[in-house]
């Protein structure tokens, strides 16, 4: 039994070092964190410009050097632009930056405000619909980004998600919702296009793919004819073809999910579309042409509902949102 | 001798538990409870990104360490399993890609919030009216205080004042 203790013992000794080691090796790395941290502070306050052209040079001198040990090692001269062509395709392939995201969003949020007459000019509704907005987005997945939401003046249902993190709802919409969780519902499915980055991703494929490998530098340069280019075609993707409909369901599952921790009743969206359905029954509307049959999204989120939300509660909000809905001319 | 060692055993799993699950908190001004409950007294505010240790959950509210002196329950939906981006770390493919790289990784320390110039001169070029550039720009520029959206979500029993049954 003694001999017993005594290997335990050494075994609790053992851990404890590795414990107290650990402990050690960690404030050493948040030492680390902090210590960059205030590096990268002093560095944003320059000028942002100096910036990009020491970073230009040294990724070109970086890119230089690599290109010359493969040339070393006898690689070609031809091989190596293929080298250095497929790494940029790949690179394109890789996530966009959030400058350029910002970019392909914001203007597609001032062509979106133009297409729909203009932006509601209703503070108390605008800042209502912020409110609710930025409720859901606390609790969403991506919160590196800052989200802004605006009621267009447009009778026409429908809402929309820029990249970047703009979102539009038509005044048209507001007046079909019933409570604040059909709300929540619809401004979580068009937050969750922005933290999924559905846009985006279709963008990065197929025929999109060349404008993408020079989108930085299309930005940079402030090349309106090439930037055209890619702007018809992402007006193209969100006005007429609309987005493909597993992203449209994904969309539908994450919002009942962040609605949920937000402590909205789960099934707003799916009475929202099912007002949507009464409405305007299976009638041709630009919100049907982009978005999956309206059917087949109430039928998918029910089995959600039922499979996963059957028990779960939460606010309707219904006297609070009849209070708002009431201004709405 | 046996009670001893199990309870080395069951201590030692305690500490390595407490100190391997690590979250982060996930926007600024996140607050820090005394109990498992919005309505209690506010112990203090964390920034976004602040790293902190798990040690039990209860109902929608985690406890958790922040530091020595700095323990408190945290709305479990502030946190999230992912690190903070480490910044400038490039791969051999970042290196090599064509020039415009370059551009792209420039552009990602330069100031993201507000209009990008390149939007504003592409809806000129696309004769967009002045009115939907502002509208774009007014959007932007609402800024939602943390008291105002506490309040909105106090009153409306949301976010860390919902009962939540999940």
């Amino acid at each position: 039994m003694k001999k017993i203790s005594i290997v335990f013992l050494l075994i609790i000794i053992f851990c404890l070092t590795l414990s107290a080691k650990n402990f050690f090796k960690k404030l050493e790395e948040t030492l680390k964190e902090k210590t960059s941290k205030e590096e990268t502070k002093e560095e944003v306050t320059e000028d942002t410009s100096q910036i990009q052209t020491i970073e230009k040079e040294e990724v070109k001198e970086e890119k230089d050097n690599k290109l010359s040990i493969l040339k070393k090692i006898g690689v070609k001269e031809k091989d190596l632009k293929i080298i250095s062509a497929t790494a940029g395709v790949i690179k394109s392939k890789q996530e966009i930056s959030l400058e350029e995201e910002k970019s392909i969003g914001g203007s597609l949020a001032i062509e979106t405000v133009n297409r729909f007459n203009g932006p509601y000019e209703n503070e108390i509704i605008n800042l209502y619909v912020n409110l609710v907005g930025q409720t859901i987005a606390k609790y969403c997945d991506r919160t590196e980004i800052t989200y802004h939401f605006l009621v267009l003046d447009s009778e026409e249902i429908n809402a929309f998600a820029a990249p970047g993190g703009y979102i539009f709802i038509t005044k048209g919409l507001l007046k079909i919702v019933d409570d604040e969780s059909q709300l929540a519902g619809v401004l979580a499915h068009e937050i969750a296009h922005i933290t999924e980055k559905h846009i985006l991703k279709s963008l990065q494929r197929g025929k999109f793919l060349e404008n993408l490998t020079t989108l930085g530098a299309t930005i940079a340069n402030k090349d309106i004819s090439k930037y055209s280019k890619i702007m018809n075609q992402v007006n193209e993707l969100l006005f007429e073809k609309g987005l493909d409909q597993s992203m449209e369901y994904e969309a539908d599952k994450i919002a009942i999910d962040i609605v949920t921790r937000v402590g909205y009743r789960p099934d707003g969206l799916y009475d929202f579309l099912l007002n949507l359905k009464k409405q305007l029954g299976e009638k041709k509307s630009i919100f049907f042409s982009t978005h999956p049959s309206i059917n087949s999204r109430i039928d998918k989120l029910n089995e959600i509902l039922l499979n996963n939300y059957k028990n779960v509660k939460g606010e309707k909000l219904l006297k609070r949102f009849l209070s708002y809905k009431k201004l709405i001319e | 001798m046996k009670r001893i060692i199990i309870f080395f055993v069951v201590f030692i799993n305690f500490l390595y538990a407490a100190e391997n699950i690590k979250k982060y908190i996930k926007t600024d001004n996140v607050s820090i409870y005394e109990k498992n409950d919005a309505k209690s007294k506010v112990i203090a505010k964390l920034p976004k990104n602040t790293e902190v240790s798990i040690i039990k959950k209860e109902k929608r509210f985690v406890f958790v360490e922040v530091d020595k002196q700095t323990k408190g329950w945290v709305f479990e939906f502030n946190l999230t399993d992912k690190k903070p981006e480490e910044k400038g770390k490039k791969t051999i493919i970042d290196t090599l890609a064509n020039d415009n790289y370059a551009s792209r990784e420039g552009t990602v320390r330069a100031n993201i919030r507000g209009l990008n110039e390149i939007s504003k001169e592409y809806a000129k070029e696309k004769k967009i009216s002045e009115k939907a550039i502002n509208a774009i720009i007014k959007m932007e520029q609402r800024i939602i205080s943390d008291d105002e959206l506490m309040q909105f979500m106090k009153e409306g029993k949301l976010g860390e004042f919902s009962e939540g049954n999940k």
